[in-house]
């Protein structure tokens, strides 16, 4: 549920005019992105002074930046402060005429690389089993909502049988992880 | 008084409305984006728990706890002030008046002198 809504209907209360709440709304999601990209910056401590030089750029930029809507932003200036920030950003772009089987697939795949990353992290660090641990029981969150939604979905299916898992295309570890997966939800 | 997310309240019991409503009439992109920003000061009140731990440039100290919200976000903007009264104590935040830059001095008193009232009053 979006956040704006009371605000919104404070707005349009105040303004005595219905109206006014579904342009509070719609200017909401025209910001969204530059309002989550400053959400960034004030989340790193950073003010726009400090991020200045790191962008190379004057203070007065990151402001004016920060003033426009997403549609004015100017890419280049986004990979800049985001560079500046220190967080990597990948672009999702989601198709909404592809068939929702082909978008799921590029999500799955999407989530398995980061899982990836997170498990490299324990091979790089001296922080050793104590981040295996965290890591390990990040994983169970990640198992555990994405088969709170699955199995909610499943359920609402009609006449759903059991699940026929294809192993036989799967790449080699699947049974094993589907195994794990099982004994996790067993759990 | 409406509830922002968690732990900060919006009071608008003090908000002087027919400058509101007026205000809308002549600018109301100007006077949506003003709220939207509102809210965003509002997640980070409640983030941070007051006003020391953020710095944004639409958000500025009048003095007195009084602070103006500019608008952002809108194609030739007629600049803007929704000015606002930023109670730690209570963590509250009172909507006052909303205005332009020229009528910016004489809302910017009224406002320190709303002030002034609730600090009495504290």
């Amino acid at each position: 549920m979006s956040t704006i809504e009371p605000m919104a209907k404070l707005a349009a209360d105040l303004a005595g005019d219905d109206s006014v709440a579904q342009r509070v709304c719609e200017q909401e999601v025209n910001t969204r992105f530059i309002r989550m990209l400053i959400g960034l910056r004030i989340s790193k401590k950073l003010t726009q002074r400090q991020l200045a030089p790191r962008m190379g750029v004057s203070s007065s930029k990151i402001c004016r930046m920060e003033a426009l809507r997403d549609d004015q932003l100017n890419w280049g200036d986004v990979v800049k402060y985001t560079n500046a920030l220190g967080v990597n950003m990948s672009v999702l772009v989601d198709d909404p005429s592809l068939p929702a089987a082909e978008r799921i697939k590029h999500h799955v795949l999407t989530t398995h690389a980061l899982l990836e990353q997170l498990r490299a992290l324990t091979e790089k660090t001296a922080e050793g089993e104590a981040l295996t641990a965290k890591i390990t029981e990040f994983y169970g969150d990640v198992l555990f909502n994405f088969l709170a939604g699955f199995s909610d979905s499943f359920s609402k299916l009609p006449q759903s049988g059991p699940i026929q898992i294809p192993f036989g295309v799967q790449k080699p570890g699947a049974e094993t992880a589907a195994a794990n997966g099982a004994e996790l939800c067993a759990h | 008084m409406a509830e922002s997310k968690t732990g900060w309240v919006v009071d608008s019991g003090l908000a002087e409305r027919s400058r509101f409503k007026a205000y809308n009439k002549k600018h109301p992109n100007e006077y949506a984006a003003c709220f939207v920003n509102l809210d965003v000061v509002m997640a980070l009140l409640n983030q941070f728990g007051g006003v020391k731990g953020f710095q944004l440039g639409f958000f500025r100290s009048e003095g007195k706890n009084v602070y103006r919200i500019g608008q952002t976000g809108v194609k030739h903007a007629k600049e803007t002030r929704l000015f606002i009264h930023v109670d730690e104590s209570n963590r509250c935040v009172r909507i006052l008046t909303i205005g332009d830059k020229d009528s910016q001095p004489e809302d910017l008193r009224r406002c320190h002198e709303v002030a002034k009232n609730l600090k009495g009053e504290g």
